[in-house]
């Protein structure tokens, strides 16, 4: 990896070339415990970097952009559970290790509403088996069905 | 042009110093008041390292007439006015901070006062720093470190007498006893010529 600072301007980043990168899955020993996030019409959370975290709990690196990020939900979310609960996790940090994401590919089987940020900002429809990119930087998404459950499948650089 | 500042390399009496205070401050806690020196000179430049965007060093010195100068830098300010890295006046030399939704960071930030242009800030007789973490910070607490980078007049007479000579190989060395005290004073008259 490489930098060239100048002037405070990070040419890397000026460029798009990101350090940090995360998607949603589970894979152990080669098996795949979880191909994106299942949704539901109860509206859900994911905090960006926590998959990436999982997979290696040595990838944050504070130079490249981790950081802890506080989400201020009261509990886990609900795709996260059934892995919580077979880990014997029973509470949920309020800070979780996270990077913001710069730039974000979604995949949806079935038609889905994100939304960025915050619980009550407007939501983003994602038509189903349609890839939508979007530069928003966030720390934390959500997303809610639009009547029938499925599967969303997040790229995500930072 | 050619200034006093400029001077100094053939003066007697003065010395670099660095005054350096370090410093776990809380969050919203009253200013701590970590150094006080009795010292007459130049500042040349104040610097803080930090890991937090509020965190502070507060900077008081003295004119001749013993009023004070306040100077008080953290990085956030610098940054809201995109002082980034300027030369010779501005400041930001480092600002990582990777959650914007968090103070939290590592910071460096200097305040120029020119001198590698030829001026600094004279102070008389008094620098006082200290450290603090300003409210608006989203930490409990914070560390800080204060830079004091300063041309301190260590012996007034000498110094003094060897400007005089500098100036004049045959200027008299005498000195009107004012001129070594401290803040206000009264000049002796002179009978002019």
């Amino acid at each position: 990896m490489s930098h060239e600072i100048a002037g405070e301007l990070d040419y890397a980043l000026l460029k798009r070339h990101y350090d940090c990168d995360d998607y949603t899955s589970l894979r152990v020993g080669g098996a795949t415990f979880l191909n994106g996030i299942p949704f539901t019409v109860t509206e859900d959370y994911y905090v960006v970097g926590t998959f990436a975290y999982i997979s290696d709990p040595t990838v944050p690196n504070f130079e490249r952009g981790w950081t802890l990020f506080t989400h201020e939900q009261p509990a886990a979310p609900a795709h996260m559970l059934p892995f919580l609960a077979a880990l014997g996790i029973t509470t949920w940090p309020a800070q979780l290790p996270s990077f913001e994401a710069k730039d974000i590919l979604f995949w949806s089987d079935q038609n889905a509403w994100i939304r960025f940020e915050g619980g009550s900002r407007v939501q983003h429809f994602i038509p189903q088996n349609t890839y939508m990119r979007f530069h928003r930087r966030h720390f934390m998404f959500w997303v809610q069905s639009d009547g029938v459950n499925g599967v969303l499948r997040c790229w995500i650089e930072g | 042009m050619l200034g006093i500042f400029n001077l100094l390399p053939y003066l007697k009496g003065w010395e670099y110093k660095s005054h350096v205070v370090l410093r776990t401050v809380q969050n919203g806690a009253a200013p701590l008041n970590l150094l006080s020196i009795d010292e007459s000179g130049w500042l040349l430049w104040e610097g803080v390292v930090t890991d937090d965007a509020y965190g502070t060093l507060l900077v008081r010195y003295q004119g001749a007439d013993l009023q004070t100068r306040e100077d008080r830098l953290y990085p956030e300010a610098a940054r809201v006015i995109r002082a980034f890295a300027q030369d010779p006046s501005g400041w930001l030399q480092a600002y990582v901070r990777p959650n914007p939704y968090s103070t939290a960071g590592l910071y460096y930030g200097i305040g120029f006062s020119g001198g590698f242009q030829g001026s600094a800030f004279p102070y008389v007789p008094t620098i006082l720093m200290g450290l603090y973490l300003d409210p608006r910070s989203t930490q409990a607490s914070a560390t800080v470190m204060g830079i004091a980078q300063v041309i301190a007049i260590t012996d007034r007479k000498l110094f003094i007498q060897s400007l005089r000579r500098v100036l004049d190989a045959n200027a008299s060395l005498k000195i009107d006893p004012a001129l070594l005290t401290i803040g206000p004073a009264q000049l002796q008259e002179v009978k002019e010529k």
